[in-house]
């Protein structure tokens, strides 16, 4: 079944379409097993590298749901959000040549590339403090009541996201509140104790035990 | 063997939170430890799967045809192109014409950003000075409380000073009253008296008058027990008047036949020449018309002088 966007042009619905078939975590959740993602993201950086545009279409239909979504929830900012979102896709389609798949996946370099740009925005823009203290608890993407549905959550029960964010509910709060922080508010470790007013040690010892805990958790499907 | 230590410098990298003295350190041990190289990449694997806890968003519909214009001008402009690609000189020439083009794209699209990062910036200022706006409200009105709490505060001060201000005002005066009368202790008139023919010489009578206060006291002892539809009246004879001044019914123990009251008389009295108690028909006469049982001779003047022990 298709599930290509409608707005696609031609070219890009078709491979978004195909995409969908080889590796549906975002669409419906039918997931090939993760090594297979992995492999098959790498293999559209490959063919990114020798200039197949598809390729990058594809990855595209991949990776754009949980990269913009991403880069709203750090920035805030619908327009930052594409700006950022944008310049990452041409990255990895101008650096696709440099991927090495022994250092990590495509999709963990991406969101690398991603969260360094848009904290860097943030950083640039000094305003990390204000938007800090606008997040409310519920925004903090845990609140599995208040939160709005994951698209990906629409589609099945099955799809990563859905699993990812069981697994980090699973987490201690105090765990999951230094992860937030570490991942969508971009701040130092010093902030991070600062903000949660604990000691630097302890926060380390979260941020350690707390992201041990969910690779144990979430492997199998990364 | 990876300890805690590094495990936790490899849970840090995942996020990007070394200090550059932790990067150091972390970096050459991962150039050492194959294991440690394996954890530190499932760490980063995990990280990036918090990507999925945000809030879900959907990209916008032009943000992919965007990323595909972006990329087409780059190719255009000369950037990284295919890996093997040739290009044949002869087809330099409309190379060159999209080129031209591209450049120009790009010269408009460059703008458009600038413009749309600009509109970003204004909007980000319109945040910050409404806030501002906002946090100055909320200054004034905290303000506009406290002054209205202490002006509350003043009145009720203001309140109780006045009525601490009316409390001495009647302690001066009671304090001047008692000052006067204390200091007119030396012109009360006091008289003692004396039975007169047929009543029972045993009677003792005293009257004290204060010209100031315009108030006497009258004690009485044995007086003769009232006849019946009878009683005893006060008077006291003031030169200035031509008939005796009332200084009302006198009340009798009818047990004791004694007299403690204190009196007024219904004129103002300006000087004494004798106190009576005549016996006059129930509840009293404006003048006298019984016959006088007690009479005093004129008062004399009490005498301040300490008595010698």
């Amino acid at each position: 079944m298709s599930i290509a966007p409608s707005y696609l042009p031609g070219a890009w619905a078709a491979a978004v379409a195909a995409a969908a078939e080889v590796r549906p975590m975002t669409a419906t959740g039918e997931g090939a097993p993760a090594d297979e993602r992995a492999i098959a993201d790498a293999r559209l950086l490959r063919r990114m590298a020798a200039g197949d545009r598809d390729a990058l279409a594809e990855l595209y239909g991949r990776f754009s749901r949980p990269l913009y979504a991403t880069a709203l929830q750090i920035l805030r900012d619908a327009a930052e959000a594409q700006d950022v979102t944008h310049d990452v896709f041409i990255a990895l389609w101008e650096k696709s040549a440099v991927f090495e798949s022994e250092r990590g996946t495509a999709f963990s370099w991406a969101v690398t590339l991603l969260r360094n740009r848009a904290i860097d925005r943030i950083r640039t823009r000094q305003r990390r403090s204000r938007l800090l203290d606008e997040a409310a608890p519920a925004d903090l993407g845990y609140d599995e009541a208040a939160a709005p549905p994951a698209a990906d959550d629409r589609a099945s029960s099955r799809d990563d996201a859905r699993a990812v964010r069981a697994a980090v509910a699973t987490l201690p709060a105090d765990q999951r509140r230094a992860l937030h922080l570490a991942f969508f508010g971009g701040l130092t470790q010093q902030e991070i104790a600062s903000q949660l007013n604990e000691p630097l040690g302890t926060i380390k010892a979260r941020i350690r035990r707390g992201l041990h805990k969910l690779r144990d958790t979430v492997a199998h499907r990364l | 063997m990876i300890d805690e230590h590094q495990e936790e410098l490899a849970a840090l990298s995942a996020l990007d939170l070394l200090e550059p003295g932790e990067r150091a350190a972390f970096e050459s041990g991962l150039d050492r430890d194959p294991a440690l190289r394996a954890q530190a990449r499932e760490l980063r694997e995990a990280a990036a799967a918090l990507a999925f806890t945000a809030p879900a968003a959907e990209p916008p519909p032009e943000l992919a045809d965007r990323i595909l214009a972006s990329v087409a001008t780059r190719e255009a402009r000369g950037g990284r192109r295919p890996a093997g690609r040739l290009i044949s000189f002869p087809s330099l020439l409309p190379w060159a014409i999209a080129a031209g083009l591209a450049l120009c794209s790009a010269w408009t699209a460059r703008l458009y950003l600038n413009s749309r990062s600009e509109a970003a910036m204004l909007r980000d200022q319109q945040v910050l000075a409404g806030l501002e706006l906002r946090s100055v409200r909320n200054q004034l009105e905290a303000e506009r409380i406290v002054n209205q709490r202490e002006l509350t505060d003043t009145r009720q001060d203001l309140a109780a000073a006045g009525r601490r201000l009316s409390e001495l005002h009647q302690e001066i005066a009671d304090f001047t009253r008692a000052q006067k009368a204390s200091g007119s202790l030396a012109s009360y008139n006091i008289a003692d008296l004396a039975s007169t023919p047929g009543v029972p010489s045993q009677t003792l009578a005293v009257a004290v008058w204060c010209p100031s206060m315009q108030e006497g006291i009258l004690a009485v002892s044995n007086l003769p027990r009232l006849p019946a539809g009878k009683d005893y009246q006060l008077w006291v004879i003031d030169p200035h008047y031509p008939a005796p001044v009332s200084g009302g019914v006198i009340s009798v123990n009818a047990t004791t036949g004694e007299v403690y009251v204190t009196f007024r008389t219904v004129q103002p009295i300006r000087s004494i020449a004798k106190f009576a108690v005549s016996l006059e028909r129930k509840g009293g006469a404006p003048e006298p018309q019984g016959p006088i049982v007690l009479l005093s001779d004129s008062p004399r003047q009490p005498s301040l002088q300490k008595p010698e022990t």
